[in-house]
């Protein structure tokens, strides 16, 4: 009860805000060099590596911070374990000398033998030295581990000129010939690889362990994408794996500035995120965002995009989506051309892109493949569905409930005629249909393939068609509700569609309480807050609001020689695509 | 905590235009066709000069302190509480104006759309929306009326082309109206038309500098003058001009006598989303100006607190007038008649003495 008392107290109480607008803004900086100037990336070049050189200065200025004495230092070096003893697990992380402690605690890390996952395949290397391989069951192709790994390491015969204790380099060098071997002294290093797939050796009487590149793992073909489906262009999408997602973009942009960087997310999976962009043309500002929201990321569970999305957008509470998703490989590689960031998730076949403007979602992978004229023509239509979906159901409630004067005399008759015999007030009667709608949309995506289309179309025909019979609702008023839907159905993006969805009902309730005032008002704030909104520190109206150079692919598109640059909301450093020969037959 | 922010020159010369031009659209032209008769067309152009001249001044102004408010200038020039009241004035002067806008903007919306819906209703209404729009910050509204800009001027561009069958050029003799002396006398004295032109002065902190600031103040002034001309001009050919004086909203009414066929009458709708849409635009910028002097004069950082007490007060103030008459012929008439003293005689005041102390008191700073 005093709870109740002090939160309601605490309403009518001033309480400084706190600072949650410092959010991040891209503005013009010199990182966007003049639009018609040569492409030049060694200015930021020159910054990264000042920016390189001073990190490693101050690792090196806090590594020497503390100078110890030479009697230190070699008390230190000796006190080093060389073997593996329960109390002090943790802390120390580093490999043993001893196989046997490396063993231990491997097993206890991963919580052998409960863990029947992990597998230890201990064995004699060269017949004499002790050692033991470990890695995932199920994660690892076993065809390189039999053929390539085992047999090379038991053969004496690979061994001859090996003189010494530790042949770890031996084995890199000359023994193993799989492509990618890494050398690791550290157990956070190995752990979290021996997760990914990896296998990693341990020797005896060698305080280091090899890495060894051995993935193999189940994973489904590369297959059409199912909801962004073109009559022209690639038939390629993305899959659950997130290697072959990166070499899908890589075999579309074979570029040496094409940047992947991984970034484990979530606390407890660890799932692996790829920050993917070309440098020289991404803005860096734009590229460390992205990196900073990804890395401060606090939580234990990343399923996939979706929750990534969810946890780096900028405000959670604006309804228009602020990054884009795909499914098409050579849509993500047009994001990266345009200098937007593209992020893909491991187990999730969709990738993201930011920063993302508001008539990008408007925009759909076969545009481009499209001849300008046709282009521009389905975008049109696509705006036109969008703003039916949207105002429609509104305008019609305002109309009928407060402005039957400006519906021409035989229209009205008409509406008055169909009303004549439903019960129900207007709103009920739109809002019953726009949820029977709703329904029959959700259970048609619920219910999986041919039957869920057939539901969808005959719910539909014979709900429609029952409740005007019934007289339950007007024929007019399945007219506004098949033009609504049909309108949200041209959105090819899947959140904003759902925006559009859900917004459409605030424009009805406007509608509702003063007509066409309402509606006009309902929509000042919906745009308005478009206007506030920023994605990635890109306004989201941008160009148009606030003003900046229009790209002839943004609104309207024109054909590609006149697309000579890139966006300009997002201060790409070279903003030149075409050189002064732009069409093949340009003499 | 709420951020002016930046905004480039489009978005303040849409910002400024829609601001001034919106009032054409409400009883202003019946009101200067009882006045000047048929010559407000060009009345108008008089106003605007005088606008012109007064905010030539006020630029000169604003360029001897370079990035200080109006508000700042004031206590810079006569000290901290002359300063406060002349800010209070301004205050006081936009505060009338955005209640008596918004109240004339809801009467002619009662007379002819929602007869039935309370003003205090309609009211509510637009200052939730005002209030929300000023919780985003200037930059969001200031954005807003760049993205609507277009649109609105293709609707506006429309609207005169289609009433263009009800037009009489005769309608617009004689040319002189009332006399010439009436015309020149009434055109001077509602140059407070184009008096929100003041808050360039206000908002200056979210502009690129003066360079921008001088540039979008006129052409500013020009699109706004352009606006109203053109609007009184079509006015003045759809309907004589003792008729004109006693319509309450002539272009809404000249709007709705549009009829091409059957099917293509009763246009109203598209223009009453222009209408809705400018007004909004209008009460909102004049909103957060009112809010920024109140946290100057105040001392007071953060404004988020002061916006729904003032959008309270503002309904209120709104709310006295009885009714649309006591509305039109009181205070809109004293506001455009008189508003010009108040908005244009302060900032030209303190030039003059701010040249004079730089003159003989050395430095201005």
């Amino acid at each position: 009860m005093l709870n109740v008392f002090l939160k309601i107290l605490k309403l009518f109480k001033y309480t400084r805000p706190m600072n949650n607008e410092g959010g991040f803004e891209l503005l013009e900086d010199k990182y966007e060099i003049d639009r018609t100037e040569k492409v030049d990336s060694s200015e930021y070049e020159k910054d990264q590596k000042q920016n390189e050189q001073k990190d490693r200065n101050q690792n090196e200025v806090s590594q020497i911070i503390k100078p110890i004495k030479v009697e230190q230092w070699k008390r230190e070096r000796n006190s080093r374990p060389d073997e593996y003893s329960h109390s002090k697990n943790m802390p120390s992380a580093t490999v043993f000398k001893n196989i046997a402690s490396n063993k231990k605690y491997i097993e206890e890390i991963f919580s052998m033998p409960r863990n029947q996952d992990l597998i230890i395949r201990e064995f004699k290397m060269a017949r004499k030295t002790k050692a033991f391989l470990v890695f995932v069951d199920g994660m690892v192709d076993k065809t390189s581990i039999n053929q390539l790994i085992l047999p090379q390491l038991m053969r004496p015969e690979n061994f001859n000129d090996f003189s010494g204790t530790c042949p770890i380099d031996y084995i890199k060098d000359s023994v193993l010939s799989i492509s990618e071997i890494t050398k690791a002294t550290n157990f956070n290093e190995i752990k979290p690889q021996i997760l990914n797939g990896l296998s990693v050796l341990f020797i005896d009487d060698c305080s280091e362990a090899l890495m060894m590149e051995t993935r193999g793992f189940e994973k489904r073909n590369i297959d059409r994408p199912i909801t962004e489906q073109v009559v022209k262009g690639s038939q390629e999408g993305f899959t659950e794996n997130l290697r072959t997602n990166i070499t899908l973009l890589r075999r579309i942009i074979k570029n040496e500035k094409l940047i992947t960087e991984i970034i484990p997310t979530g606390k407890l999976n660890k799932v692996n995120s790829a920050i993917i962009y070309i440098e020289g043309i991404t803005n860096p500002k734009i590229v460390e965002e992205v990196r900073r929201r990804i890395t401060e990321i606090d939580t234990d569970f990343i399923a996939g995009n979706g929750m990534l999305e969810q946890l780096i957008e900028d405000n959670y509470l604006m309804p228009f989506p602020q990054v884009v998703s795909t499914e098409r490989p050579d849509r993500a590689a047009s994001f990266l051309v345009e200098g937007q960031v593209v992020i893909i998730t491991e187990g999730d076949p969709f990738a993201l892109a930011a920063p993302v403007t508001f008539y990008r979602l408007f925009h759909s992978s076969e545009d481009s493949m499209l001849r300008w004229q046709y282009g521009t023509f389905l975008r049109i239509i696509r705006f036109i569905g969008v703003m039916s979906a949207l105002l429609i159901p509104g305008l019609y409630v305002a109309l009928v409930l407060y402005h039957h004067q400006m519906i021409p005399t035989p229209f009205l008759e008409s509406i008055v005629k169909s009303r004549e015999a439903v019960p129900f007030p207007t709103i009920v009667e739109l809002l019953l249909m726009e949820i029977a709608f709703e329904l029959v949309r959700e259970g048609g995506v619920r219910i999986p393939g041919v039957i869920g289309q057939t539901l969808g179309i005959v719910g539909a025909l014979i709900l429609g068609q029952v409740a005007v019979q019934a007289g339950l609702v007007s024929p007019i008023l399945i007219v506004i509700i098949a033009l609504t839907g049909l309108g949200s159905f041209t959105m090819p993006n899947y959140s904003m569609a759902l925006a559009v969805r859900i917004i459409r009902f605030i424009f009805v309730f406007g509608g509702a309480i003063a007509g066409f005032y309402g509606i006009s008002l309902a929509f000042i704030l919906i745009a308005s807050m478009a206007c506030y909104m920023k994605s990635f520190g890109v306004p989201f109206l941008a160009p148009v609001a606030p003003s900046a150079k229009i790209n002839p692919d943004s609104i309207i598109r024109q054909p590609l020689f006149n697309q000579s640059m890139r966006s300009d909301p997002f201060n790409t450093p070279n903003r030149k695509r075409n050189g002064k020969k732009q069409r093949g037959d340009d003499e | 905590m709420i951020k002016d922010g930046k905004f480039g020159g489009h978005e303040t010369i849409t910002l400024l235009t829609i601001t001034i031009s919106a009032k054409v659209f409400f009883s202003s032209p019946s009101v200067v066709a009882a006045k000047v008769g048929t010559a407000g067309w060009y009345m108008t152009l008089i106003s605007a000069f005088i606008a012109f001249l007064a905010t030539v001044l006020l630029i000169s102004l604003l360029s001897i302190y370079p990035n200080k408010t109006l508000m700042e200038i004031y206590e810079i020039v006569y000290g901290k509480v002359v300063g406060k009241i002349l800010s209070l004035i301004l205050f006081t002067t936009i505060l009338i104006t955005v209640a008596t806008n918004s109240r004339e903007f809801i009467e002619i919306m009662k007379v002819y759309d929602l007869p039935q819906s309370p003003p205090s209703y309609l009211l509510i209404l637009l200052f939730v929306t005002a209030s929300v729009l000023a919780y985003w910050g200037l930059e969001t509204i200031a954005r807003f009326s760049k993205l609507m800009a277009f649109f609105l001027l293709l609707v506006y561009i429309s609207v005169l082309l289609l009433s263009m069958k009800l037009y009489e050029p005769h309608r617009l003799f004689p040319i002189l109206g009332n006399g010439l002396d009436t015309t020149v006398l009434t055109g001077i004295q509602r140059s407070s038309v184009y008096g929100e032109i003041i808050i360039i002065g206000v908002i200056i902190g979210s502009l690129h500098g003066i360079k921008y600031a001088k540039r979008a103040a006129y052409l500013s002034l020009i699109f706004s003058a352009s606006i109203v001309t053109t609007a009184l001009l079509a006015f003045s050919l759809a309907f004589p001009y003792y008729t004109g004086e006693e319509i309450t909203a002539p272009i809404y009414l000249m709007v709705s006598l549009i009829e091409y066929g059957d099917f293509i009458q009763r246009i109203e709708p598209l223009f009453f989303f222009l209408w809705n849409i400018s007004t909004v635009i209008s009460v909102a910028a004049l909103f957060y100006v009112l809010i920024i002097i109140y946290a100057y004069i105040f001392e007071l950082d953060d404004k988020r607190p002061i916006i729904i007490p003032l959008g309270i007060i503002v309904v209120f103030l709104a709310l006295i007038p009885q009714n649309i008459i006591q509305l039109t012929n009181g205070i809109v008439n004293m506001i455009r008649s008189y508003g010009w003293a108040f908005y244009f005689i302060p900032p030209v005041i303190t030039l003059a003495i701010a040249k004079i102390k730089k003159k003989y008191g050395g430095s201005s700073q």
